[in-house]
């Protein structure tokens, strides 16, 4: 019994922006004109979403969810949920978690509550769907739901919640988990309830029941891979098979989205033993480096980024990009900034082009005293490749730099607003704060 | 660290606090392929800058933000900051120079920067420093930055500016102390983080005082930290560090000195937290609060831990004069009635006199007569000058098999 709560249209944010500060006429009639353009369905959605209108997206989600009898004011009243209408509302508040709609989100994920009630199942449905069981509701709705409360800081009442929810699977639902026809939710839900001991400070609780989730997805997976169903019961087609690897094997990734170090760290080291390609280990052997660098175990960072090395030697003979990054991060751990700054540029000798590198450089500079150098390093990144150059991150960065070197900024900041709207729809969910307009 | 514009003077002076940057990830919001928004949102993550290939739905970015904020600073952490000034007008500006002070409530600290003689600034140019500091008190400090230059009647002008922050305090140390009959001094220290954010602690160690060698209890191999391969502290978490202290040779002999040294030593604690950011505490000279022996000691020496029923078995009984004056001492040994344990020997001897720090060694042979854990009763030292009698009656046990 959902029903939007968010009544106004959003207008285009880089488009509002842009209108105050350069004028009507420099700022063109971008998003508006590109949500009338597109035909009012899911194609037309994907349109928009593909292109980066993400709030024309999320008002045309309103419109479709509307006509399907979901619109403003129909919370608490009955509806009929169908596949469709799930799936357009997993699409906005997608596109609403991303440009931070944290407030409107809640509220319309409210009535949707744990995602159990009897509309969210086929067997609702007889009419419809005959004798088809299970869920309605797709995983990553619940996976987007269930983690809303972690967004806006509160882990703990996500907690309640999926205590709620665990239960009433275990109740009804035992052998849903290993049913491939049925539900996807048990997955969905044991990663999240996995993982909560770790919000509310239990880490290694929740690390020994995420060691059991993995467990049984490995087991899953080698069952696909020897041609069986994920429950080892049946057989499967090919096509079946390499499209259920594909999936479980995503989601097995998606369990390393963790917050907490130890456990964090737990999780990856696992990961690392089991990883199934020399690729893959290395990455995570990398990764595990950075994530005791922020925690500043630099000793254990240290020891990871050499098991990185050693495997990256079954890749390639010489240091690549990710290793003389990983190295220059924990140089700049160390103050070492001079060193860190030959390592990015090393990395940025193997690829001249690369955002991340560029920003990394320019960081460095500062450190060294040298901001004239370090706002030339960024600028020279966005001009040389705007689509991905004009990042949030590194916005935020260059107008950091702008600010300090000079209190006469404004002219420096319209600049990349104007290029922001030649290159970029919308996207950015904070230009202002980014800009440091005022 | 500061906005306010400077509209009078032909020069602008900016200050940022330098923590060290953070790594960063984008916002992970992924869909299903057979979901509607398919893989658009997907691809997003795969294009964004701060994701890491191949690594996406994983928050472990290799993209640097700077600050945002002033952030924190504890004690023991190094400020430092980049004070810059901009040259705000269209024609060159002359002997530009710029001084930074930090103000404690104790003391007025000069902060070295490099460029210490004036330069001109070209239009659009900027003078700028990267300036540390280890800070050494808790409390207020304010930065005073004072900007000389050149005005355009050729006189010198300048300015400063001011920023203020609170040096906090990181950590809670707290100790205790047990002194063990053998002389050692045992230091349990719980070390509780009190910053808002997770720290490592990357070091602990005691450097013990002249008095003392130091054996730490923390590591289960050579290296290996009790607290396992993470010694990492969310707020308000705490750890312990266990420490043994033993007197040194020449300190021990001497009894005097063994009721005297009541420094133990220093703790020295470094920590880490975001991206390495370092800081370091040392405490004051930690006191223990020294055992009264009273005028004498007693210590049994070369005692068994387990010995044969009907087994006659000897150890010794150390005896110390602590007190200022020359004992006379009796040594009386009663087997009391329901004890397990007969003393073989003399009762009432004559130890003859003791000098103040005077240590005596007696023999001492003791039949234990039913199995099982006994304590060793019925010693006791006669002062025949106070006419005072000192029972040592639960000084030590016995396993009889």
């Amino acid at each position: 019994m959902p029903g939007l709560v968010l009544e106004e249209e959003l207008a285009d944010a880089l488009q509002e922006v842009a209108v105050k500060y350069l004028g009507v006429s420099s700022a063109g009639s971008r998003g508006v004109v590109r949500a009338e353009h597109v035909s009012r369905d899911e194609a037309g959605l994907r349109e928009l979403l593909r292109t980066g209108y993400l709030r024309a997206a999320v008002n045309l989600t309103a419109t479709l969810l509307a006509a399907a009898g979901q619109g403003v004011g129909r919370m608490h009243r009955p509806t009929k949920h169908t596949p469709r209408s799930l799936q357009l509302w997993l699409t906005r508040f997608a596109v609403m978690l991303r440009i931070k709609l944290h407030e409107p989100l809640l509220k319309e994920a409210e009535p949707f509550g744990d995602l159990s009630k009897p509309d969210m199942f086929y067997q609702f449905y007889p009419e419809a769907y005959e004798n088809r069981t299970g869920s309605l509701v797709p995983f990553s709705l619940r996976l987007l739901i269930a983690e809303l409360p972690g967004h806006v800081g509160k882990p703990e009442e996500a907690a309640d919640r999926l205590y709620v929810m665990l239960d009433i699977i275990q109740r009804f639902y035992p052998e849903a988990y290993e049913n491939r026809t049925g539900s996807l939710v048990p997955f969905s839900l044991r990663l999240l309830i996995a993982e909560l001991p770790g919000h509310v400070g239990k880490p290694e609780e929740a690390a020994d029941r995420l060691y059991v989730m993995l467990d049984i997805i490995q087991r899953m997976l080698s069952n696909l891979q020897q041609g069986k169903s994920e429950d080892g019961s049946g057989t499967i087609t090919e096509p079946d098979k390499l499209e259920s690897i594909r999936l479980w094997t995503g989601r097995q990734t998606r369990v390393l989205h963790s917050i907490d170090y130890r456990l964090a760290s737990k999780i990856l080291v696992s990961l690392e033993k089991q990883a199934s390609s020399p690729a893959q280990k290395r990455a995570l052997s990398s990764a595990l480096c950075r994530l005791w660098l922020l925690a500043g175990h630099l000793k254990a960072a240290m020891l990871h980024l050499e098991d990185a090395r050693e495997t990256r030697h079954h890749l390639c003979p010489t240091p690549d990009v990710r290793e003389y990054v990983d190295l220059g991060l924990i140089d700049i751990a160390y103050g070492k900034y001079q060193d860190a700054y030959n390592n990015f540029a090393r990395a940025a000798e193997q690829e001249p082009t690369n955002i991340m590198v560029a920003n990394n450089l320019s960081v460095c500079l500062l450190y060294m005293g040298r901001l004239k150098e370090a706002i030339a390093v960024l600028q020279k990144a966005i001009n040389s490749d705007p689509e991905r150059g004009l990042n949030e991150s590194l916005l935020i960065n260059l107008c950091t730099l702008y600010e300090l070197e000079s209190s006469k900024t404004n002219e420096k900041k319209l600049n990349l607003l104007r290029m922001l709207c030649k290159h970029k729809s919308d996207t950015i969910p904070n230009v202002l704060e980014c800009l440091k307009l005022a | 660290m500061d906005t306010k514009e400077v509209v009078d003077h032909l020069v602008a002076l900016k200050v940022m606090r330098l923590t060290k940057p953070a790594l960063i990830s984008p916002k992970i919001v992924t869909c299903d392929f057979k979901d509607l928004p398919g893989n658009i949102l997907n691809n997003f993550l795969k294009d964004d800058a701060t994701s890491v290939v191949q690594m996406e739905t994983l928050a472990a970015g290799q993209f640097l933000l700077l600050p945002q904020s002033f952030g924190n600073i504890y004690l023991g952490e190094t400020f430092s900051c980049y004070v810059c000034v901009h040259n705000e007008t269209s024609q060159a500006v002359q002997s530009v120079s710029i001084k930074a002070d930090l103000q404690t409530s104790s003391q007025r600290i000069p902060l070295s920067t490099q460029n210490q003689s004036p330069v001109m600034l070209d239009v659009d140019e900027t003078l700028g420093d990267v300036i540390h500091h280890e800070v050494k008190d808790l409390g207020t400090h304010i930065l005073v930055c004072e900007v000389t230059y050149m005005s355009n009647y050729n006189t010198l002008a300048s300015f400063r500016k001011f920023f203020k922050f609170e040096v906090m305090k990181p950590l809670d140390v707290k100790t205790k102390f047990y002194n063990a009959e053998s002389d050692d001094v045992f230091l349990e220290t719980q070390i509780q983080n009190i910053t808002s954010g997770p720290i490592t602690l990357e070091q602990v160690s005691l450097e013990s005082s002249q008095h003392f060698s130091v054996q730490s209890l923390n590591e289960v191999d050579k290296d290996l930290s009790v607290f396992g391969y993470v010694t990492l502290l969310q707020p308000q978490e705490s750890c312990q560090y266990l420490y043994r202290l033993t007197p040194k040779e020449t300190i021990s002999s001497e009894t005097k000195h063994i009721m005297a040294p009541k420094n133990i030593g220093k703790l020295d604690i470094v920590w880490r937290s975001n991206l390495g950011e370092k800081g370091r505490l040392q405490t004051s000279q930690l006191q223990r609060i020294t055992p009264d022996y009273g005028d004498i000691r007693l210590l049994y020496v070369d005692l068994p831990s387990k010995v044969s029923v009907n087994e006659p078995f000897d150890f010794k009984c150390k005896i110390v004069n602590a007190s200022e004056r020359t004992l006379d001492l009796i040594l009386k040994l009663r087997s009391l009635q329901d004890s397990s344990l007969l003393w073989c020997g003399i009762s009432n001897r004559k130890l003859g006199p003791l000098e103040p720090g005077g240590v005596k060694y007696i023999d001492l042979t003791a039949l234990p007569i039913s199995t099982g854990l006994h304590v060793i009763t019925g010693v006791s030292l006669v002062d025949l000058f106070l006419k005072r009698t000192y029972d040592y009656d639960d000084l030590a046990s016995v396993y009889v098999f």
